[in-house]
Parts: C-alpha cells; sequence; structure tokens
C-alpha cells in the first residue's frame, strides 16, 4: 500500500480554457452531458486526474473483492427477513423484500456495483457502495476519453458505459427489447439512460425510455404500458432508486422490481439491502465473509449507539442517502445543517448511520487542493472504470466538480 | 441546423451567462419535436403575437438590471428573441425538461420548435450583443403543469427549477447587477421553486421587482419564505413532491416521516448516488 506521502496522483493540471470549452460542449452533444454548470462553477474540472497504474491495479482488485462480498451478502440478506429492520429501510420495502424471501429475488443481469474510494492518511478507505442504481457513466466514459487527448498518453481506466451494454448483451444473447427505467421528470436521470440507450442501439438492442409506472406484469414478466409505446421487453435497466418504488401506486405490482420477477433486471432492487449506509450493522450476523468490506469501509455504527455520542468524529449519513444529500459532517457541513442533522440522527437514529470520519488526502490541482472521490464501477465482477469527483471540502455532494480520472505509467 | 449549432446561437461560447443554458432541449428537442412551423424567416422579427408593448415595458438593459421570464415557454422564447434584438438583454433558455413522446405533461415542443425558427433573429442580435450583455433567464412557467395529475400510461416531463440552475446573488451582483426583474403574464406570486431562488438573491443584496405584462410597470416583488428555505432538505423534498407527483398521484410538496419541526425526510434523489 502506498503512504500517505507518496500520493497515488499526479498533480492535476487544468487544460487551456478554449480546449476546455470545447471538450465541454463535446460532453453535452457527444457524451449526453446535460447539467455541465452548477451555479457558479462549472460542473467538468478542467484538470484530469493522473492516476499510477500500480493505483489502479489495487483499486481494480478492491473493488472486485468488494463486489463478489457485496453480492454474497445480498444472496443471503434476501433470506435473513430477521435482519431487514437493521438496514433503515421503509416499511413497504421491507414488505416487498420479505416476499422475495418466501417466493425468491427477481432475476437479476449484468450487475453493476460502484465503490467510492478516498485516498487517506492511513491508505485508500471506501467512504460508501453504489450497488443499486450507481451513476457516472457519462463521466466515466465521456469525460475520460476526451480528456485523455490532453493527457500525455494517459488513458482512461475503462468505459463502464460500454462495459455494462456488452454485459447485457452477452445476458441477452443478441439484439433485446429493453425498458430503461428512470423517473422521467428528472432530466439528469434521462441523460444517463439516453448515453446508455445509445449504446444498446447501436448494437441493434430497441430501447424505450420509460417511468416505472409504465411497467404492467404478468407471471412475473414486464410489459409497457404507455401512451406511446405497448409492449413486452426482454430486459429491465433501472436508473430509479429501488426505495422510491414504494411511491408507485399498487397498480404497478411495483414489488416485482424485488420478488418473483422472470423478466431479469439490472440491477434487482434487492440491491438495496447492501446499499443500505446501514449495511454494516448486519455483518456480524452474517455468514458471509466480508474481509474487503471490514477492511476499506469506513467504520460504521449506529447512531444511538455510538460510545460518547456523535462528537466530530463521526460523519453522519442517511441510510439511503445518495449524492452527499443530508450527509453532515462537523466542520464541514453548515453548522445549522449540521445542528439539524445531529438532531435529526438523536431522534430517528434507525434512518441514519454514523461512519468513523478518515482524514482524506488533497489532490493539488492549478484550482487549488481539491478532494477527490474515486467512484469504481465493477460490472459482472469485473472493474469497468472510474467515475471522479474532487470538492474543495472533504465531502463529496451535488456541488462536486466531475474529474476524468486517467491512467499512466510510473509513479506520480 | 443540428442541436450543437442551434446550442451556439442560443448559448454563444463568448457571452458571460451561457455557461448556465440548459442544453436539454438542444440536445432533444429540435428533432424531437418536429421541424419548425411553416413561415417566413424570422428576420424582421418574431411571429405572432404582439410583444412590442411587453418589450417596451421591460426595463433597459442598463447593465444593472437582469430578467427571469416566467411564462409559457413559447412566449418566454420570443420574448427573449425579441430583447435580444431590440432591448440588449441575453436570453438564457432554462428549460430543463424533455420534449418526451407521445403526449406528455408539460408541452416543450412548441419551444423547441421556436428555438429552432427564431434562431435567424437570435444570430443576428448576437453580432451586436456584448459579451457581458445582462441576462434574460427564459423558464416555462407550466414547468409543473399544475393543477394536472398524469394520466396512466402518460410521460411525465414535469421539471423544477433550482438555485444551482442559476447564477448565485454575489455573482450578479459581482457582474454589476442590482436588480432582478420577474416577468408574468399575469401579477402574482412567484411559483415556490423560484422563489428559494429569489429569497437567496435579495439574501445578496439583489433588489426583486415583478412585472407583469398585463400592468404598466414593475412593482417590488416580496415573496413569502416558504417553510423549506435553505433546509438542508428542501431539494429532497421537493424532488420528493415531484416524484410522488410523478409516480403516485399525491401532488405538490409533501413532508414524509416526522423530523425536527414536523418536516420529513426520505431520501434524496436517484441519479449520481
Amino acid at each position: 500500500m502506498v503512504s500517505a506521502r507518496a500520493v497515488p496522483w499526479r498533480e492535476g493540471r487544468a487544460i487551456p480554457a478554449e480546449a476546455m470549452a470545447d471538450l465541454s460542449r463535446r460532453m453535452v452533444f457527444e457524451h449526453g452531458k446535460w447539467d455541465p454548470q452548477l451555479e457558479d462553477t462549472p460542473a467538468l474540472c478542467p484538470a484530469p486526474m493522473v492516476l499510477d497504474r500500480g493505483a489502479w491495479e489495487t483499486l481494480a482488485r478492491a473493488a472486485e473483492a468488494l463486489y463478489a462480498e457485496a453480492l454474497a451478502a445480498e444472496s443471503e440478506l434476501v433470506g435473513r427477513v430477521d435482519l431487514h429492520g437493521r438496514l433503515g429501510l421503509p416499511r413497504a420495502v421491507r414488505r416487498a423484500l420479505g416476499r422475495s424471501a418466501r417466493e425468491g429475488a427477481s432475476e437479476g443481469l449484468a450487475r453493476v456495483m460502484r465503490f467510492d474510494f478516498h485516498w487517506a492518511r492511513e491508505g485508500w478507505k471506501v467512504s460508501e457502495a453504489n450497488s443499486d442504481v450507481p451513476g457516472g457513466y457519462i463521466e466515466a466514459s465521456g469525460l475520460a476519453a476526451l480528456m485523455s487527448a490532453h493527457a500525455g498518453g494517459a488513458r482512461p481506466a475503462g468505459d463502464p458505459g460500454e462495459a455494462l451494454a456488452a454485459a447485457l448483451r452477452r445476458g441477452l444473447g443478441g439484439p433485446a427489447r429493453l425498458a430503461m427505467v428512470h423517473a422521467t421528470a428528472y432530466s439528469d436521470d434521462r441523460q444517463v439512460m439516453r448515453h446508455l440507450a445509445a449504446r444498446l442501439e447501436r448494437d441493434g438492442a430497441r430501447v424505450v425510455l420509460v417511468s416505472p409506472a409504465h411497467l404492467r406484469w404478468r407471471g412475473g414478466l414486464a410489459r409497457i404500458e404507455a401512451e406511446f409505446c405497448r409492449e413486452g421487453v426482454d430486459a429491465i435497466v433501472r436508473f430509479f432508486p429501488a426505495e422510491w418504488a414504494a411511491e408507485l401506486p399498487a397498480s404497478c405490482a411495483w414489488w416485482h422490481l424485488y420478488a418473483g420477477a422472470r423478466t431479469p433486471q439490472c440491477n434487482p432492487a434487492t440491491a438495496l439491502l447492501v446499499q443500505s449506509k446501514r449495511f454494516p450493522l448486519t455483518w456480524d450476523a452474517l455468514e458471509t465473509p466480508l474481509p474487503a468490506w471490514r477492511s476499506l469501509l469506513a467504520e460504521t455504527a449506529d447512531p444511538a449507539r455510538v460510545n460518547g455520542g456523535l462528537d466530530a468524529g463521526w460523519v453522519l449519513k442517511p441510510a439511503l442517502g445518495r449524492v452527499g444529500e443530508a450527509v453532515g459532517m462537523d466542520g464541514v457541513t453548515d453548522p445549522a445543517e449540521w445542528a439539524a442533522i445531529r438532531r435529526s440522527a438523536r431522534w430517528r437514529p434507525r434512518w441514519w448511520a454514523a461512519q468513523r470520519r478518515f482524514e482524506a488526502v488533497p489532490w493539488a490541482t492549478d484550482l487549488g487542493p481539491l478532494y477527490p472521490c474515486l467512484g469504481v464501477f465493477a460490472v459482472d465482477g469485473r472493474a469497468a472504470g472510474i467515475y471522479g469527483r474532487a470538492a474543495r471540502r472533504p465531502l463529496i455532494d451535488h456541488r462536486a466538480m466531475d474529474v476524468a480520472v486517467l491512467v499512466g505509467e510510473g509513479g506520480p | 441546423m443540428t442541436g450543437e449549432e442551434l446550442y451556439g446561437v442560443w448559448a454563444p461560447p463568448e457571452a458571460a451567462w451561457s455557461a448556465w443554458a440548459k442544453p436539454v432541449l438542444f440536445a432533444e428537442g429540435p428533432t424531437a419535436a418536429g421541424p419548425p412551423a411553416a413561415g417566413p424567416p424570422a428576420a424582421d422579427g418574431p411571429p405572432g403575437r404582439d410583444l412590442a408593448p411587453a418589450t417596451d415595458r421591460v426595463p433597459p438593459a442598463d447593465g444593472e438590471t437582469a430578467l427571469v421570464l416566467d411564462l409559457a415557454a413559447d412566449l418566454a422564447v420570443e420574448l427573449g428573441a425579441r430583447l435580444a434584438r431590440d432591448r440588449g438583454y441575453r436570453p438564457v433558455p432554462l428549460f430543463n425538461g424533455c420534449v418526451g413522446p407521445g403526449q406528455p405533461m408539460v408541452d416543450s415542443g412548441a419551444a423547441a420548435r421556436l428555438l429552432v425558427r427564431l434562431a435567424p433573429v437570435v444570430s443576428e442580435a448576437n453580432a451586436a450583443l456584448a459579451p457581458g450583455a445582462p441576462p434574460a433567464f427564459l423558464l416555462d412557467h407550466f414547468r409543473m403543469a399544475r393543477g394536472q395529475q398524469p394520466r396512466p400510461g402518460q410521460f411525465d416531463n414535469r421539471w423544477l427549477a433550482f438555485p444551482p440552475d442559476f447564477p448565485s446573488g454575489p455573482l450578479l451582483l459581482a457582474r454589476g447587477v442590482k436588480v432582478v426583474v420577474v416577468v408574468t403574464a399575469e401579477p402574482e406570486p412567484p411559483a415556490e421553486d423560484l422563489v428559494h431562488v429569489l429569497l437567496r438573491w435579495r439574501r445578496s443584496g439583489l433588489r426583486l421587482l415583478g412585472l407583469a405584462l398585463s400592468r404598466p410597470e414593475p412593482a417590488p416583488l416580496d415573496p413569502a419564505t416558504p417553510w423549506t428555505f435553505r433546509r438542508v432538505w428542501y431539494r429532497a423534498l421537493a424532488t420528493l413532491g415531484l416524484r410522488r407527483s410523478s409516480v403516485g398521484g399525491f401532488g405538490a410538496l409533501l413532508p414524509t416521516e416526522s423530523l425536527g419541526g414536523g418536516h420529513g425526510y426520505t431520501g434524496y434523489r436517484g441519479g449520481f448516488g
């Protein structure tokens, strides 16, 4: 393992502004990046991160180990209804998961996960796993590819969008009809679906972008019933968070996303079992060994059982939070927000997880020091690329910039 | 004209406010919305209704005034083009919903077609506009299709505007803007999503005015502070409301699990989880 002093990356050198402007437009129109600006900050970091090849290989092996353990744990957890209550899941979701225990979990296809790594004083640490609907394909694939032209021979770590499309093709055995299920009202989710759809259509797949409310089920098989499309599908690519499914009308039989579906999904909603930030609270009760998780994930506790109280040494996260929303960190989060989050975690601890804070090492760039997060994709068990983000504070949320992470030869 | 070329007209790279223009309609719209309506080239001005009186009521582009046109999307596009040509404002399209298939909840097709049709007008105006010309942000007043619930099987393309979709108050001030005028068709309180933006701007020191096209003069704008203002959970709650309404027919913003102050949190939106 590399020491904290020998950082695993090169300094971030910004590419010229004109080249960056051209790259940003290409991201919009060639890769479907529809959210290129966030308040006063461009969403795309003009400096690529060039990672040492050895570091990438370490991350890739770690992500593959985490993937394998997560899949095994998920499989065991499906049948461990007694542990579902520890995960901070809504009641309706727990009922659907109970169904998957009785009737069998819905079929999976082309499983994809993303693990968020940070370089800390003690080495690589994982802050969370995104096993349900990981995002970042546009940036990990498109941004890295475009930025590599400016990075002196460094290459993208992979192309997770292509890896996922290939895994779907393999799993389906050829061109197929796919429902790309997402919250249609959110253009930043739709952009991800369109990015993936373009790759699948290129190979002959028929792809329809729909809401989960457009799905109907018969005998465990899914069918699109929308004003603009009525047909059966061979598979579902879901970018609609599994816990949101519980908001769907009962007529959608949304529980099929969890249980009893024979139309395979990428990913099945049972992925939520390991997506919860409270997943570590089940570890001691599981038979599945989780050595990679235990060594890499920051220590996690129930906020109600933190010895000495929720002091500055802990980060508070909603059990099902996403994109860093409502994550509380003393000295980083706005004081009023931090107080509100702590209060909420005290009153409703089962919706929260406390994670031991680690000291992330900043990345020196032309923009000043940035705190990077390297989201390593694993598709069907193989590491497939990196979604990089970086922020000026040690908290990755929706204000973080997207960073092209490339792999270079030799040391930093 | 490709979507990228069209985007280059409405968001020219040299313009100071182009970074905020939303690309969705340009990336999807021109082809999804079908060809622009037949008619003569719009070289002598936007077609359709007579917007001259409305244009005249808008304060001059003195560099200290920014506009938010919260109008029906096609009207916002038309007025934006006219303000570029006649008054020196830079139109900045902030439409963030897709066109969608079939008959979606929000009709963005007309606006998408007008973006194409009025491109020659804006292109000509660009030649005269300074890169730092003050912005006129274009919104679709019907972005949430207020009062409607989706029909079974209908495509839901509603959207909300969030504070990060706009420049911050300090940046507007740093660039010389002192007043923001919200232009609406009728005198009415701003929509709640826009209120979150306006209140932040006011806190930064910007003056807020409202201009209804049916009234002769702008008037001070004093939006009420919503209970979700500056709450850490606002975005989650707002999108939750949209999501529930989208898939479950609940309607607008809804509190959920009881949390401090009686309001709730169940999680953030999906996407880049």
